[in-house]
């Protein structure tokens, strides 16, 4: 072409679409992720883009188409799960194209094969720099710290509503052998595809509003695929879970490798079943507690009961014998005080006896016998004894007393001879 | 303990509170049955606790 010379737009890229099937003759592989992914008729469009990891623009675009025969047959040797599981949205490909351009419709890469083990691979590099950085904001242990209830009652569950995870869990749950009750809220959230990680951080951030009427938050899932499980994986959600208020237990899947989200959780269990046997197994646990309890207050009780009843009777024993003891010092003292007493009474006596005695000798010496006997006389007037003579007149009689008689006699009056 | 205001950790406390006052001896007889037909009172509110959705409810929408 000359420098000045002018084609139409279709010469272009007519020129254009040979210059590339001249150097680009046979199909290569390109990585890229796919920024866009849609179904048309069997066949699968995409939107590939190349980012930096600084830049927020892509550095390249291109569209891709897989036709629906491609499709077919990397669905036969990879399988259709995982071929689904590759073309979603924000996936690194490794994918075998040939560059096609069209007059009319551009540049188009045409893939024939795609590489998963190297998306997986991918994932793997992705997750690995997700953990660093979660070690390194200390989000690991985060959730771990929170303390536990004893009793984990009020649940507050994040799965999707149809899942047969969240019907698992529920059932076991309402079957517990304990009857033991359980109040759970469900907080739906897709637990795979695109939306996954956003929904359950939202519910994990409306849960955590209301934190005040749960025990612990449940993440659970049926199991899956390693790449369903992507949205486990993902930087945002694990700083959901470590930041939230409440013990977070995840039962995702039956896959060997924990997830991220796992290791960011209070505890990973492995399956729905599996964390609802947890939360009994901790009623179970607490009840058991109780019993033991009430056993050792009752033991404690009749321990106390037994020792107080042993003291009683000692108490009493001993009062009976002190009692005893008591009667009996008193009654020797009554013993020996009798004693004293009688003898005592018995020298009263005698001392009594010798003073009669002596009295009635005294009382015999001063009888008017004894005087009389003696040999003196005793002279009464009108038998009243006289004591002495100016006490008679003349005329006056008088008795003399004598041992073995009386005489009587008379004063004679002057007159008398 | 109000209702609504039941705590699992506030029985196991008071329980256990109770379990060694009676080991320490610092219970008199007089008081040993009042203590025990208390500690019998929570375990009995617990157990039913662990089983009755309704006072969980009641929890979960406390009436002040």
């Amino acid at each position: 072409m000359k420098d000045n010379a002018t084609v139409t737009l279709f010469q272009l890229q007519e020129f254009i679409r040979r210059v590339l099937a001249l150097n680009l003759p046979e199909a290569l592989w390109v990585e890229a992720e796919i920024a866009e992914v849609g179904q048309s008729r069997g066949h699968s469009f995409l939107s590939l883009v190349q980012k930096d990891a600084d830049a927020a623009e892509p550095v390249a675009t291109a569209q891709a188409v897989i036709w629906q025969n491609n499709l077919a047959a990397i669905s036969r040797k990879i399988g259709s799960e995982l071929l689904v599981q590759l073309l979603v949205q924000g996936r690194q490909l490794r994918l075998k194209a040939r560059v096609e351009h069209h007059e009319r419709y551009g540049l188009k890469l045409v893939v024939e094969d795609l590489d998963p083990a190297y998306s997986i691979g991918q994932l793997e590099i992705q997750r690995r720099q997700t953990l660093e950085r979660l070690h390194a904001e200390q989000l690991t242990e985060r959730n771990a710290a929170l303390r536990l209830g004893e009793v984990l009652q009020r649940v507050a569950v994040i799965s999707s509503r149809q899942g047969a995870g969240y019907q698992d869990f529920i059932e076991h749950l309402r079957g517990n052998p304990y009857g033991y009750s359980f109040h759970c809220e469900l907080f739906p959230a897709a637990v795979q595809g695109q939306t996954a990680e956003t929904d359950i951080c939202r519910s994990l951030e409306r849960i955590g509003r209301q934190a005040h009427h749960f025990d612990c938050t449940v993440i659970i899932r049926g199991g899956g695929a390693r790449l369903d499980l992507g949205a486990f994986d993902g930087y945002h959600i694990c700083r959901a879970i470590a930041q939230h208020p409440l013990p977070v237990f995840t039962g995702i899947g039956h896959d060997v490798n924990e997830s991220l989200a796992d290791l960011c959780a209070q505890l990973a269990l492995k399956t729905p079943t599996a964390v609802a046997d947890f939360l009994i197994r901790r009623q179970l646990d607490f009840e058991g507690q109780l019993l033991l309890l009430a056993q050792r207050i009752q033991a404690i009780g009749k321990q106390r009961i037994g020792a107080a009843r042993l003291q009683t009777e000692q108490l009493e024993q001993n009062a009976r014998r002190q009692s005893a003891a008591y009667l009996m010092r008193k009654s020797q003292q009554l013993g020996l005080l009798q004693r004293d007493g009688r003898r005592e009474l018995r020298n009263i006596l005698r001392l009594a006896d010798k003073e009669l005695d002596q009295m009635n000798q005294l009382s015999v010496q001063l009888q008017p016998q004894t005087t009389l006997e003696r040999g003196f006389t005793i002279t009464l007037k009108d038998g009243r004894r006289l004591r002495s003579a100016a006490e008679l007149q003349p005329g006056d009689r008088i008795e003399t007393l004598f041992p073995d008689g009386n005489i009587s006699s008379h004063i004679p009056t002057q007159n008398e001879p | 303990m109000k209702k609504g205001q039941f705590s699992y950790e506030a029985a196991q406390q008071e329980l256990q509170t109770i379990v060694q006052q009676l080991q320490e001896g610092s219970i008199s007889m007089d008081e040993l049955a009042e203590r025990a037909r208390r500690a019998a009172e929570l375990i009995r509110l617990c157990r039913e606790r662990l089983r009755d959705l309704e006072t969980e409810l009641d929890s979960l929408f406390p009436e002040d």
